[in-house]
Protein backbone atom coordinates (compact mmCIF):
# COMPACT_ATOMS: atom_id res chain seq x y z
CA UNK A 1 0.00 0.00 0.00
CA UNK A 2 1.21 3.22 -1.21
CA UNK A 3 1.28 6.29 1.88
CA UNK A 4 0.42 9.76 0.54
CA UNK A 5 3.19 12.33 1.05
CA UNK A 6 1.39 14.16 3.42
CA UNK A 7 1.50 10.92 5.68
CA UNK A 8 5.25 10.30 4.45
CA UNK A 9 5.67 13.37 5.79
CA UNK A 10 4.20 13.64 8.98
CA UNK A 11 5.39 9.91 9.40
CA UNK A 12 9.12 11.19 9.19
CA UNK A 13 8.82 14.47 10.83
CA UNK A 14 5.83 13.55 13.58
CA UNK A 15 5.15 17.12 14.93
CA UNK A 16 4.46 18.03 18.68
CA UNK A 17 5.26 14.25 20.16
CA UNK A 18 5.57 14.45 23.58
CA UNK A 19 3.49 14.52 26.89
CA UNK A 20 2.19 17.07 29.25
CA UNK A 21 1.38 16.09 33.09
CA UNK A 22 -1.85 14.95 33.01
CA UNK A 23 -2.74 16.08 36.72
CA UNK A 24 -2.70 19.46 35.63
CA UNK A 25 -5.85 21.03 35.43
CA UNK A 26 -4.91 22.75 32.36
CA UNK A 27 -4.13 19.84 30.55
CA UNK A 28 -6.91 17.14 28.82
CA UNK A 29 -5.66 14.05 27.83
CA UNK A 30 -7.75 11.44 25.23
CA UNK A 31 -6.57 7.74 25.34
CA UNK A 32 -7.91 5.92 22.24
CA UNK A 33 -6.87 2.68 20.86
CA UNK A 34 -8.25 0.59 17.67
CA UNK A 35 -9.33 -2.83 18.06
CA UNK A 36 -9.05 -3.21 14.45
CA UNK A 37 -4.64 -3.03 14.30
CA UNK A 38 -3.85 -2.45 18.13
CA UNK A 39 -3.12 1.13 17.73
CA UNK A 40 -2.84 2.93 20.68
CA UNK A 41 -3.09 6.60 20.83
CA UNK A 42 -2.63 9.63 23.30
CA UNK A 43 -3.68 13.29 22.59
CA UNK A 44 -3.49 15.91 25.31
CA UNK A 45 -4.19 19.51 25.03
CA UNK A 46 -2.97 22.71 26.82
CA UNK A 47 -6.40 24.64 27.03
CA UNK A 48 -6.41 28.34 28.78
CA UNK A 49 -9.13 29.80 31.04
CA UNK A 50 -11.05 31.16 27.56
CA UNK A 51 -11.30 27.81 26.16
CA UNK A 52 -9.05 27.85 23.65
CA UNK A 53 -6.11 25.08 23.03
CA UNK A 54 -2.62 26.97 23.56
CA UNK A 55 -0.13 23.67 23.05
CA UNK A 56 -1.25 20.02 21.64
CA UNK A 57 0.90 16.91 22.06
CA UNK A 58 0.55 13.50 21.20
CA UNK A 59 1.86 9.91 21.10
CA UNK A 60 0.88 7.39 18.75
CA UNK A 61 2.07 3.65 18.80
CA UNK A 62 0.93 2.71 15.32
CA UNK A 63 0.66 2.27 11.85
CA UNK A 64 2.18 5.33 9.49
CA UNK A 65 -1.23 6.42 8.77
CA UNK A 66 -1.98 6.54 12.66
CA UNK A 67 0.56 9.03 13.51
CA UNK A 68 0.01 11.05 10.63
CA UNK A 69 -3.45 11.40 12.07
CA UNK A 70 -2.62 11.89 15.26
CA UNK A 71 0.16 14.78 14.19
CA UNK A 72 -2.41 16.29 11.77
CA UNK A 73 -4.61 17.34 14.63
CA UNK A 74 -1.97 18.29 16.88
CA UNK A 75 -1.27 20.71 13.79
CA UNK A 76 -5.01 21.74 13.29
CA UNK A 77 -6.59 22.11 17.20
CA UNK A 78 -3.79 24.73 18.34
CA UNK A 79 -5.68 28.47 18.68
CA UNK A 80 -8.84 26.76 18.98
CA UNK A 81 -11.52 26.60 21.04
CA UNK A 82 -12.40 23.40 22.40
CA UNK A 83 -15.92 23.73 20.44
CA UNK A 84 -14.05 23.98 17.70
CA UNK A 85 -11.62 21.39 18.11
CA UNK A 86 -14.89 19.15 18.81
CA UNK A 87 -16.13 19.50 14.88
CA UNK A 88 -12.85 18.42 13.64
CA UNK A 89 -14.17 15.16 11.87
CA UNK A 90 -12.42 12.08 10.45
CA UNK A 91 -13.49 12.62 6.78
CA UNK A 92 -11.41 16.06 7.38
CA UNK A 93 -8.40 14.05 8.40
CA UNK A 94 -8.66 10.88 5.86
CA UNK A 95 -9.30 13.70 3.11
CA UNK A 96 -6.62 15.99 4.13
CA UNK A 97 -3.91 12.99 3.93
CA UNK A 98 -5.86 10.89 1.55
CA UNK A 99 -6.23 7.90 3.45
CA UNK A 100 -7.20 4.87 1.84
CA UNK A 101 -10.69 3.59 3.11
CA UNK A 102 -8.95 0.22 5.41
CA UNK A 103 -6.84 3.26 7.30
CA UNK A 104 -9.74 5.33 7.69
CA UNK A 105 -10.07 3.45 10.81
CA UNK A 106 -6.99 5.43 11.61
CA UNK A 107 -8.92 9.12 11.50
CA UNK A 108 -11.35 7.67 13.66
CA UNK A 109 -8.91 7.00 16.27
CA UNK A 110 -7.19 10.94 15.92
CA UNK A 111 -11.27 12.59 16.16
CA UNK A 112 -11.98 10.05 18.88
CA UNK A 113 -9.12 10.88 20.81
CA UNK A 114 -10.05 14.95 20.47
CA UNK A 115 -13.56 13.99 21.87
CA UNK A 116 -12.11 11.86 24.55
CA UNK A 117 -9.35 15.06 25.09
CA UNK A 118 -12.30 17.28 26.08
CA UNK A 119 -14.81 14.84 27.69
CA UNK A 120 -11.70 14.18 30.10
CA UNK A 121 -10.83 18.60 30.40
CA UNK A 122 -14.49 18.71 31.24
CA UNK A 123 -15.10 16.37 33.96
CA UNK A 124 -11.81 17.48 35.18
CA UNK A 125 -13.18 21.54 35.40
CA UNK A 126 -16.86 20.47 36.23
CA UNK A 127 -17.77 22.63 32.92
CA UNK B 1 -22.99 -25.44 7.13
CA UNK B 2 -21.03 -23.30 9.97
CA UNK B 3 -17.32 -23.88 10.23
CA UNK B 4 -17.48 -25.65 13.14
CA UNK B 5 -20.42 -27.58 12.33
CA UNK B 6 -17.53 -28.77 8.73
CA UNK B 7 -15.49 -30.55 11.38
CA UNK B 8 -18.45 -31.92 13.51
CA UNK B 9 -17.47 -30.03 16.42
CA UNK B 10 -19.96 -28.26 18.83
CA UNK B 11 -19.41 -24.29 18.54
CA UNK B 12 -17.35 -23.76 21.46
CA UNK B 13 -13.78 -21.75 22.25
CA UNK B 14 -12.34 -24.97 23.61
CA UNK B 15 -12.00 -26.89 20.89
CA UNK B 16 -9.57 -30.28 20.40
CA UNK B 17 -6.82 -28.28 18.14
CA UNK B 18 -5.35 -32.24 17.19
CA UNK B 19 -8.44 -33.85 16.58
CA UNK B 20 -9.20 -30.22 14.16
CA UNK B 21 -5.87 -30.89 12.29
CA UNK B 22 -6.54 -34.27 11.71
CA UNK B 23 -10.25 -33.97 10.44
CA UNK B 24 -8.74 -31.17 8.27
CA UNK B 25 -6.44 -32.98 6.21
CA UNK B 26 -9.05 -36.14 5.96
CA UNK B 27 -11.29 -33.51 4.85
CA UNK B 28 -9.07 -32.22 2.43
CA UNK B 29 -8.14 -35.27 1.02
CA UNK B 30 -11.83 -36.37 0.36
CA UNK B 31 -12.10 -33.00 -1.93
CA UNK B 32 -8.75 -32.43 -3.22
CA UNK B 33 -8.54 -31.32 -6.81
CA UNK B 34 -6.73 -34.64 -8.29
CA UNK B 35 -9.60 -37.25 -6.93
CA UNK B 36 -12.15 -34.80 -9.32
CA UNK B 37 -9.88 -35.25 -12.82
CA UNK B 38 -12.33 -37.38 -14.72
CA UNK B 39 -15.46 -35.67 -13.02
CA UNK B 40 -17.54 -33.37 -14.75
CA UNK B 41 -17.18 -29.47 -14.78
CA UNK B 42 -19.91 -28.78 -12.21
CA UNK B 43 -18.97 -31.69 -9.78
CA UNK B 44 -15.07 -30.41 -10.04
CA UNK B 45 -16.50 -27.17 -9.60
CA UNK B 46 -18.18 -28.13 -6.20
CA UNK B 47 -15.05 -30.11 -5.17
CA UNK B 48 -13.14 -26.89 -5.43
CA UNK B 49 -15.50 -24.83 -3.53
CA UNK B 50 -15.80 -26.98 -0.74
CA UNK B 51 -12.18 -27.23 -0.55
CA UNK B 52 -11.86 -23.68 -0.08
CA UNK B 53 -14.36 -23.65 2.39
CA UNK B 54 -12.74 -26.28 4.37
CA UNK B 55 -9.35 -24.31 4.12
CA UNK B 56 -10.94 -21.26 5.05
CA UNK B 57 -12.95 -22.39 8.02
CA UNK B 58 -9.44 -24.11 9.19
CA UNK B 59 -7.55 -21.06 9.29
CA UNK B 60 -10.26 -19.21 10.98
CA UNK B 61 -10.74 -22.02 13.52
CA UNK B 62 -7.42 -22.92 14.59
CA UNK B 63 -6.41 -19.48 15.28
CA UNK B 64 -7.56 -18.11 18.72
CA UNK B 65 -8.48 -14.88 18.49
CA UNK B 66 -9.93 -15.58 14.54
CA UNK B 67 -11.76 -18.62 16.32
CA UNK B 68 -13.41 -16.40 18.95
CA UNK B 69 -14.36 -13.23 16.50
CA UNK B 70 -16.25 -15.86 14.82
CA UNK B 71 -18.28 -17.43 17.98
CA UNK B 72 -19.27 -13.77 17.99
CA UNK B 73 -20.06 -13.73 14.43
CA UNK B 74 -22.65 -16.81 14.98
CA UNK B 75 -24.22 -14.67 17.84
CA UNK B 76 -24.67 -12.09 14.94
CA UNK B 77 -22.16 -9.88 16.29
CA UNK B 78 -19.30 -8.74 13.60
CA UNK B 79 -16.58 -6.70 15.07
CA UNK B 80 -14.04 -7.49 12.37
CA UNK B 81 -15.61 -4.44 10.62
CA UNK B 82 -15.94 -2.19 13.21
CA UNK B 83 -14.42 1.51 12.93
CA UNK B 84 -15.29 2.02 16.96
CA UNK B 85 -12.77 2.98 19.18
CA UNK B 86 -12.12 1.37 22.86
CA UNK B 87 -11.81 4.32 25.37
CA UNK B 88 -11.31 2.11 28.49
CA UNK B 89 -8.54 5.03 29.51
CA UNK B 90 -7.28 2.04 32.65
CA UNK B 91 -6.21 -0.22 29.90
CA UNK B 92 -5.10 1.87 27.21
CA UNK B 93 -2.64 3.72 29.80
CA UNK B 94 -1.24 0.11 30.74
CA UNK B 95 -0.84 -0.03 27.06
CA UNK B 96 0.92 2.51 26.37
CA UNK B 97 3.40 2.04 29.53
CA UNK B 98 3.73 -1.68 27.84
CA UNK B 99 4.93 -0.08 24.67
CA UNK B 100 7.11 2.35 26.46
CA UNK B 101 8.66 -0.23 27.90
CA UNK B 102 9.00 -2.45 24.72
CA UNK B 103 10.66 0.65 23.42
CA UNK B 104 13.49 1.13 25.67
CA UNK B 105 14.50 -2.94 25.77
CA UNK B 106 18.43 -3.47 25.20
CA UNK B 107 20.20 -6.61 24.45
CA UNK B 108 21.52 -6.42 28.30
CA UNK B 109 17.59 -6.61 29.33
CA UNK B 110 17.46 -9.79 28.19
CA UNK B 111 15.68 -11.75 31.13
CA UNK B 112 13.28 -8.96 31.39
CA UNK B 113 11.99 -9.74 28.31
CA UNK B 114 11.53 -12.77 28.97
CA UNK B 115 9.30 -12.13 31.91
CA UNK B 116 7.45 -9.56 29.69
CA UNK B 117 6.78 -12.34 26.97
CA UNK B 118 5.55 -14.39 29.98
CA UNK B 119 3.51 -11.73 31.39
CA UNK B 120 2.20 -11.06 27.62
CA UNK B 121 1.15 -14.96 27.40
CA UNK B 122 -0.69 -14.41 30.81
CA UNK B 123 -2.45 -11.65 29.93
CA UNK B 124 -3.92 -13.06 26.45
CA UNK B 125 -4.86 -16.65 28.49
CA UNK B 126 -6.80 -14.52 30.93
CA UNK B 127 -8.79 -12.76 28.03
CA UNK B 128 -9.63 -15.69 26.34
CA UNK B 129 -10.68 -17.16 29.63
CA UNK B 130 -12.93 -14.49 29.92
CA UNK B 131 -14.46 -14.61 26.69
CA UNK B 132 -15.52 -17.88 26.52
CA UNK B 133 -16.61 -17.24 30.35
CA UNK B 134 -18.38 -14.53 29.25
CA UNK B 135 -20.06 -16.12 25.79
CA UNK B 136 -21.21 -18.26 27.75
CA UNK B 137 -23.23 -16.40 29.84
CA UNK B 138 -24.60 -14.86 26.97
CA UNK B 139 -22.94 -11.69 27.86
CA UNK B 140 -22.22 -11.15 23.91
CA UNK B 141 -20.55 -7.20 24.69
CA UNK B 142 -18.58 -7.81 27.49
CA UNK B 143 -17.31 -10.82 25.69
CA UNK B 144 -16.36 -9.14 22.30
CA UNK B 145 -14.74 -6.57 24.84
CA UNK B 146 -12.50 -9.59 25.73
CA UNK B 147 -11.63 -9.97 22.12
CA UNK B 148 -11.01 -6.42 21.03
CA UNK B 149 -8.42 -6.53 24.19
CA UNK B 150 -7.09 -9.73 22.83
CA UNK B 151 -6.23 -7.54 19.78
CA UNK B 152 -4.46 -4.81 21.70
CA UNK B 153 -1.97 -7.60 23.59
CA UNK B 154 -1.76 -9.95 20.12
CA UNK B 155 -0.46 -6.43 18.30
CA UNK B 156 1.87 -6.12 21.68
CA UNK B 157 3.11 -9.73 21.32
CA UNK B 158 4.29 -9.38 17.75
CA UNK B 159 6.00 -6.02 18.51
CA UNK B 160 8.54 -7.69 21.03
CA UNK B 161 8.83 -10.89 18.68
CA UNK B 162 10.13 -8.10 16.17
CA UNK B 163 11.88 -6.35 18.81
CA UNK B 164 13.67 -9.77 20.23
CA UNK B 165 14.54 -10.91 16.27
CA UNK B 166 15.52 -7.03 16.06
CA UNK B 167 18.11 -7.84 19.04
CA UNK B 168 19.08 -11.09 19.32
CA UNK B 169 19.32 -12.80 15.93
Amino acid sequence: MAYSEKVIDHYENPRNVGSFDKDDKSIATGMVGAPACGDVMKLQLKINKDGVIEDAKFKTYGCGSAIASSSLVTEWVKGKTIEEAARITNTEITAELALPPVKIHCSILAEDAIKAAIADYKSKNNT
Amino acid sequence: MNYFEIFSLVPSFSIDLVLLGNTYRNLQKQYHPDKYVMSCASKRLVAMQKSTEINDAYQTLKNNCLRAQYLLLLSGMDIELEQRTLQDTDFLIQQMLWREKVEQFRVEDEDEITDFSTMIVQQIANLENEFEMKRQQNALEESAECVRKLKFMLKLQIELDQLEEKLFD
